[in-house]
């Protein structure tokens, strides 16, 4: 008698685990085929000659920290990332707050913040020519204060452009995972600070936000794969080879692919795929030092 | 029993699972990776069309039209090298007599557009412009007794495209407006059958094509009333549409030969355009018939030599080729699409299916998106056998091992003076060639004498310019056309060995460029106008009015106009453009072998067929000039005959007096082709960015090192990638 719920409690967690896996498969398979095991081979390609499969060593990564095409988009994917993301959660932090104050409508600011991540990247594109061709919308305004039209595409604008585009299309999403987190939040807390006569910065800074520091990873990781995305503006906009300034890293390992440098391209992938797993990793345990 | 509900449900995810797996190998195996269709295991079925050209009479220089008697004999009516209308028999396509007959002599020596005969024997011409020349259109019926008479048609065609006697004797006529019935005695009109082209009588109806293109139409012989409507799209002039004794109607055109079978609904092809005259992309097909044995059609050459070839069924030949290849081209080139078909009709057990990288214009599919898909292609080992290089990155591919080095077929087609060594030996990288261009044009300077001898090079022509501010050495041409023209040539100097950009030496080239170039003149000029400025600039040079005119000469075509225009010009002469004293060119077609090809020796023998003389004496009109040695004696020696002549309409704004040149010139021509050794430099996306970045520069808002710096930078990245 004494044995049988001990028996049961042993059994039960393997079972969870085979069900769990039956469930999980499906993803496991599709993410194994088309990720994983395409990315094994990247890492396999990296350290191989091109088309004849020869092992050459770290060669190709030598060549890669060499390029100066390379170190180009690396430091303007880097400086993008560095200026978006922290604008980005501020941002959108901001606006949770304020829709969140905001009890009745918030729904509307909702789904109106959310808007642009509707709109398709090709209409957006047409947007940027409309209002960023040197003959273009804000030329023309600054025409008519007596300044020369700037071809905005083709200058150093085209960085901040870029940056501006990124937070307009990603600032209504980020916004909805802040209301999310703020919405669990429980308000007796934030009621008692008030009563004890928290005003209400202390209580944002002191209450709010160290509550809302789980959703800070969570939002992290997504604002920085997202931020890979805007290559697709990019690339519509100025092609293969945009402006100096907004020469990301995507454009380099499509043109990479265009000339058959699998080898560099490899090289490449790995570096930045490894970068970006250390940086969620550090990210991650950072948040779980703070849990 | 929720443990039992979790293990259905997890065995229900598993056999999801298996099953998208098998159906996603399913599928794979069943589709073609790129286009690239592979053969199969599958039986092969027998039976098929086989091509045989007819040999035409040697005599006869010019054919009117070939007719299949109902004999079997056939007969061929034409001009032979006297420029005598002929008629010629034979009994087996193969030994032919010249017949007389009693009304050759009576037909005069207008020119005859077509011949039919009726079942009684009786010919019908008829004739280009009309008796009289002035458009009136007359037929005459010349019977076998050797009496001619004329019908006088009572509508003005002008051009006849098909025409059959009915047997009451009136006619049918095909134009590019209308199919009309006509009174074989006065010529009046009787029916008009609506549709345009081609017609083919069945019985008492009669079926025409339709003029929107996408249908045949059946309408009362008779009446001319629309009886059945039979859908096929894409009907044009090119169709020829013929029917046989069961009344099954068959359309021929540049998909082959299809067939509708009576009563049936769909149209079903019996003769594939492929390894046969139907895939040659220089041959026109002018008329179809069809007998017991087959199908006779009539093909015109781009020079208008005509060709015969039969097509009969032979149950013994294989359905299937067995060995299949793929050969990869960006866009289509004339001259390798011949090499093909030439290829397949001496070896019909081989099929190669041509990829065209960026497909017909309503594809949409752009060339970034081309290239990657051909390289995700080679990637996988499944790419191409046989690549075009033109407009793909060759360098790469040679660096990255692709592409096969051709030594083996090319040295000894080197060796043995088959093919021009000033350009094919540039594009060997020591002793290994990887690329060999099939065609080449040659960047050329007509005009001042004196000039072309001081100056050979962009930067020595602003020299000049700046040294006799007086004279304007070219006329008004664009800075961004001037780039175009002489980038390719000059990069390699302000180029370095890294392959960035010099600094000092590109401002030099910027400067020449600004000096010789016209301010004014319009960058966005449209092809016709860019035409124009050409002849506009040959007048001028040819007036004296400036030094120099340029033209990226594509054929001899078109040296009578620049040599007829420096004659004129009384001091004139022309020279290649040149970097350090050598003289451009600029390869085209270039062919290459994909390392990984499984069929390489059939992918050599294609490569040599496209480079033998069979192959490259194909008059392709401003193509370029061809590579192999016999093909361009040819290419000359069509030109010293006059056979091909370019461009004699002129806007003339100066009006020039066309001459013809002569031996001499020709000889002269060759010679100067023949002493280029320079490949031009070929990098579009480096000269895009170079027009971009230097427009601030000709419109006056950037100093020349200021657009020095920005083209540096601008293209630093695609320089150092």
């Amino acid at each position: 008698m004494h044995k049988e719920p001990k028996h049961i409690s042993q059994n039960k967690p393997k079972s969870d685990l085979k069900i769990a896996l039956c469930f999980i498969l499906p993803s496991l398979i599709g993410v194994g085929i088309f990720i994983l095991i395409p990315f094994l081979d990247v890492i396999r390609r990296s350290f191989c000659g091109a088309m004849n499969g020869q092992f050459v060593g770290a060669n190709n990564y030598i060549t890669v920290f060499n390029n100066e095409a390379f170190k180009l988009a690396s430091k303007n994917t880097i400086k993008f990332i560095v200026v978006c993301i922290p604008l980005l959660i501020v941002i959108s932090l901001a606006l949770a707050l304020l829709v969140n104050s905001l009890k009745k409508k918030n729904e509307i600011f909702k789904s109106m913040f959310l808007l642009p991540m509707a709109i398709p990247v090709a209409s957006v594109v047409l947007l940027w020519q409309v209002i960023f061709n040197k003959n273009g919308l804000l030329s023309a305004g600054i025409e008519k204060l007596g300044m020369a039209p700037i071809d905005w595409m083709n200058s150093d604008w085209a960085f901040w452009i870029l940056v501006a585009s990124y937070l307009w299309r990603n600032v209504g999403y980020n916004m909805v995972f802040w209301l999310a987190g703020l919405t669990t939040l429980s308000e007796s807390v934030d009621e008692a600070a008030m009563v004890d006569g928290a005003n209400g910065w202390q209580r944002l800074t002191r209450i709010t936000l160290p509550q809302l520091i789980p959703n800070l990873f969570t939002i992290t990781v997504l604002s920085l794969l997202n931020s890979f995305k805007v290559f697709r503006e990019a690339y519509l906009i100025a092609g293969q080879y945009p402006h100096d300034s907004m020469y990301m890293l995507q454009h380099l390992f499509n043109n990479w692919f265009m000339s058959l440098d699998i080898d560099k391209l490899s090289a490449a992938a790995t570096v930045v795929a490894s970068v970006i797993l250390v940086l969620i990793l550090f990210l991650q345990k950072t948040w779980e030092s703070e849990d | 029993m929720n443990r039992h509900l979790y293990r259905v449900l997890a065995g229900v995810m598993i056999g999801v699972s298996a099953v998208s797996m098998t159906a996603c190998r399913g599928s794979k195996s069943e589709s073609n990776v790129g286009g690239i269709s592979a053969p199969n295991n599958q039986e092969v079925v027998m039976g098929k069309y086989v091509e045989k050209a007819i040999e035409l009479p040697k005599d006869m220089v010019s054919m009117v039209k070939c007719i299949n008697n109902a004999d079997g004999a056939m007969t061929v009516y034409g001009y032979n090298k006297s420029n005598k209308f002929s008629v010629y028999t034979s009994q087996n396509g193969e030994t032919w007599t010249e017949s007389k007959t009693a009304w050759a002599d009576k037909v005069g020596n207008q020119l005859i557009q077509d011949i039919i005969e009726d079942q009684d024997g009786t010919v019908y011409l008829s004739f280009v412009g009309g008796n009289d020349g002035q458009g009136e259109t007359r037929i005459k019926k010349a019977k076998a007794d050797g009496t001619v008479e004329d019908i006088k048609i009572q509508d003005n065609l002008e051009i006849i495209l098909q025409m059959e006697a009915l047997p009451n004797g009136d006619i049918v006529v095909a134009t590019y407006e209308s199919v009309t019935r006509y009174s074989g005695v006065d010529g009046k009109r009787l029916v008009e059958y609506g549709g345009q082209y081609g017609f083919t009588v069945i019985g008492d109806k009669i079926a025409v094509l339709d003029g929107t293109g996408s249908s045949v139409v059946f309408c009362n012989l008779e009446t001319g009333k629309e009886e059945e409507v039979l859908a096929y799209q894409g009907l044009d002039m090119g169709n020829k549409i013929i029917s046989d004794e069961e009344g099954n109607v068959y359309l021929v055109n540049h998909s082959g030969i299809n067939k509708w079978v009576k009563e049936s609904e769909t149209w079903e092809t019996i003769v594939e355009a492929s390894n046969n005259a139907f895939g040659d992309p220089v041959l026109m097909i002018t008329a179809a018939s069809i007998d017991q044995e087959g199908f006779n059609i009539t093909f015109q050459d781009m020079s208008g030599k005509a060709q015969v070839f039969k097509y009969t069924y032979d149950p013994n030949m294989p359905n299937r080729a067995t060995t299949e290849l793929t050969l990869y081209m960006l866009e289509d080139d004339e001259l390798v699409r011949k090499a093909i078909v030439e290829y397949q009709r001496q070896n019909p057990e081989v099929a190669i299916n041509i990829q065209l990288g960026l497909g017909n214009d309503e594809t949409g599919v752009v060339k970034e998106d081309a290239i990657r898909t051909l390289n995700t292609e080679l990637l996988a080992g499944k790419g191409p056998d046989i690549i075009l290089l033109d407009g793909l990155p060759i360098e790469s591919y040679i660096e990255k091992g692709v592409l096969l080095d051709m030594n083996d077929i090319i040295a000894p087609m080197l060796d043995s003076k088959e093919l021009l060594t000033n350009v094919v030996k540039p594009y060997y990288e020591e002793d290994k060639i990887y690329g060999v261009p099939t065609r080449f044009t040659v960047p050329l300077m007509w005009g001042d004498e004196a000039l072309l001898k001081e100056a050979s090079s962009v930067e020595e022509l602003a020299q000049w310019a700046e040294a006799n501010p007086d004279k304007e050495v070219l006329y008004s041409t664009s800075p961004q056309r001037l780039i175009e023209e002489f980038y390719g040539v000059s990069a390699m100097n302000w180029l370095d060995e890294n392959g960035q950009i010099k600094p000092e030496e590109f401002k030099t080239f910027l400067e020449a460029i600004n000096t010789l170039a016209d301010q004014e003149a319009k960058s966005n000029l449209t092809p016709m106008e860019e035409s124009d400025m050409n002849y506009y600039a040959r007048e001028y040079m040819a007036y004296g009015d400036t030094m120099l005119a340029t033209q990226d000469m594509q054929g001899f075509s078109w040296l009578n106009n620049y040599y007829s225009a420096i004659t004129q010009r009384t001091n004139g002469d022309y020279k290649p453009l040149q970097v350090n004293r050598q003289g451009v060119f600029r390869g085209k077609g270039v062919i290459g072998i994909n390392k990984n090809s499984k069929n390489l020796e059939v992918a050599k023998e294609i490569v040599k067929i496209a480079l033998g003389e069979e192959v490259q004496k194909t008059e392709l009109f401003e193509n370029g000039f061809v590579v192999n040695t016999k093909a361009f004696e040819n290419q000359k020696n069509e030109g010293i005959k006059g056979t091909v002549i370019a461009g004699q309409t002129t806007p003339e704004e100066r009006p020039i007096k066309y001459l013809q040149a002569g031996k001499e010139e020709y000889e002269k021509m060759a010679q100067v082709l023949q002493s280029v050794t320079q490949p031009a430099y070929e990098d579009e996306i480096l000269l895009e960015m170079i027009i971009e970045e230097t427009k601030g520069y000709f419109d006056g808002t950037k100093t020349a090192e200021e657009a020095t710096q920005a083209v540096a930078q601008r293209t630093k990245a695609y320089l150092s990638e």
